[in-house]
């Protein structure tokens, strides 16, 4: 996809499974088209999407299937995150080469790491790749943080932006305070906090609803770019009490794979290679 | 066992992800509650 541009209203896809463990790839292309109606943009393989329990071949074979379903008709972020450097830039490159628009990786998890190996890990995924590349700050996933200050230094780096999924909004703002460039790309990773992000400028939601209400998400959207803030507080209630229900039967942390042996298909985790260099 | 209902019926429904039948139930009830669901 040429001139690439984030927006909007982007779902963090969930994979479907079939009963042996693999990935339901018929159901798989319903979900897409059932989304394209109504967001501006994809995300697959990530933590709704179940990428970091797959094999590697197994994301790779995905990513191609959506790059390849999509067509082009809204932008792919595709998640390729993993424990260790190795396999995340792998995974970056292939990405690259299945025709991802752009790619965005988790911290590496796990294992606890200073600031001087997370800035290492993801200098050597932004720079084996063209595509536009997004660090996915989720504090939630793991023991490993982005702070301001490595956000900077990434900026400074290549990094095209962060998907934040710290649930905080003032560390959302303070991300914004250590980088103040017009072409840097912030992004809310949760529909919980889309009024307040999109007040500051965020130029995306990261929004696992809309997985499930793309509809109702798009007119969220729509009402807070406009500046129609009534409207806006109105839908972002809506939407919260959407989440409330989901999460009342934990519907929050059980995601596709939990219907599937492939959970069990991980095998070892291989040692970190994030050393700092 | 989780489903992924509604896109697996091949029907334009909602995708929800549900344990079982009984919590399927519980949970498009209180959708319908706050409107959100048909």
């Amino acid at each position: 996809m040429k001139n690439f541009v984030v927006r909007g209203v982007i779902p963090p896809v969930l994979t479907p499974f079939s009963e042996n463990g693999d990935p339901d790839l018929e159901t798989f292309g319903r979900l897409l088209e059932f989304l394209l109606g109504h967001v501006h943009g994809l995300y697959p393989l990530g933590t709704y999407g179940s990428g970091p329990l797959m094999p590697k071949e197994m994301r790779i074979k995905l990513a191609e299937f959506v790059v390849k379903k999509v067509d082009g008709r809204v932008p792919v972020i595709l998640h390729i995150g993993a424990a260790d450097t190795a396999t995340a830039v792998e995974l970056a490159k292939a990405a690259e080469t299945a025709g991802a628009d752009a790619g965005a990786s988790i911290v590496p998890f796990y294992y606890r790491y200073d600031e001087r190996c997370l800035v290492e890990h993801f200098t050597r995924i932004i720079q084996a790749v063209k595509i536009p590349f997004y660090v996915y700050n989720n504090p939630g996933m793991g023991d490993n943080t982005i702070t301001p200050k490595i956000l900077a230094i990434l900026a400074d780096r290549g990094l095209k932006g962060i998907k934040d999924s710290s649930f905080d909004i003032l560390t959302f703002y303070a991300f914004m305070r250590a980088v103040q460039r017009p072409d840097f790309d912030f992004i809310i990773g949760t529909e919980a906090l889309l009024v307040p992000a999109v007040v500051a400028g965020a130029k995306a939601c990261v929004s696992g609803v809309a997985n499930t209400f793309p509809d109702i998400m798009r007119k969220l959207w729509d009402a807070a770019e406009k500046g129609e803030w009534g409207k806006a507080m109105d839908l972002q209630q809506k939407v919260n009490q959407i989440r409330e229900v989901m999460h009342l039967e934990q519907l929050d942390h059980l995601h596709a794979h939990h219907a599937s042996p492939a959970r069990d298909q991980r095998g070892c985790p291989p040692p970190p290679s994030p050393d700092g260099g | 066992m989780l489903r992924l209902r509604g896109i697996n019926a091949g029907v334009p429904r909602r995708p929800l992800l549900m344990a079982d039948e009984a919590t399927a139930a519980k949970i498009e009830s209180r959708l319908k509650g706050i409107g959100v669901m048909e």
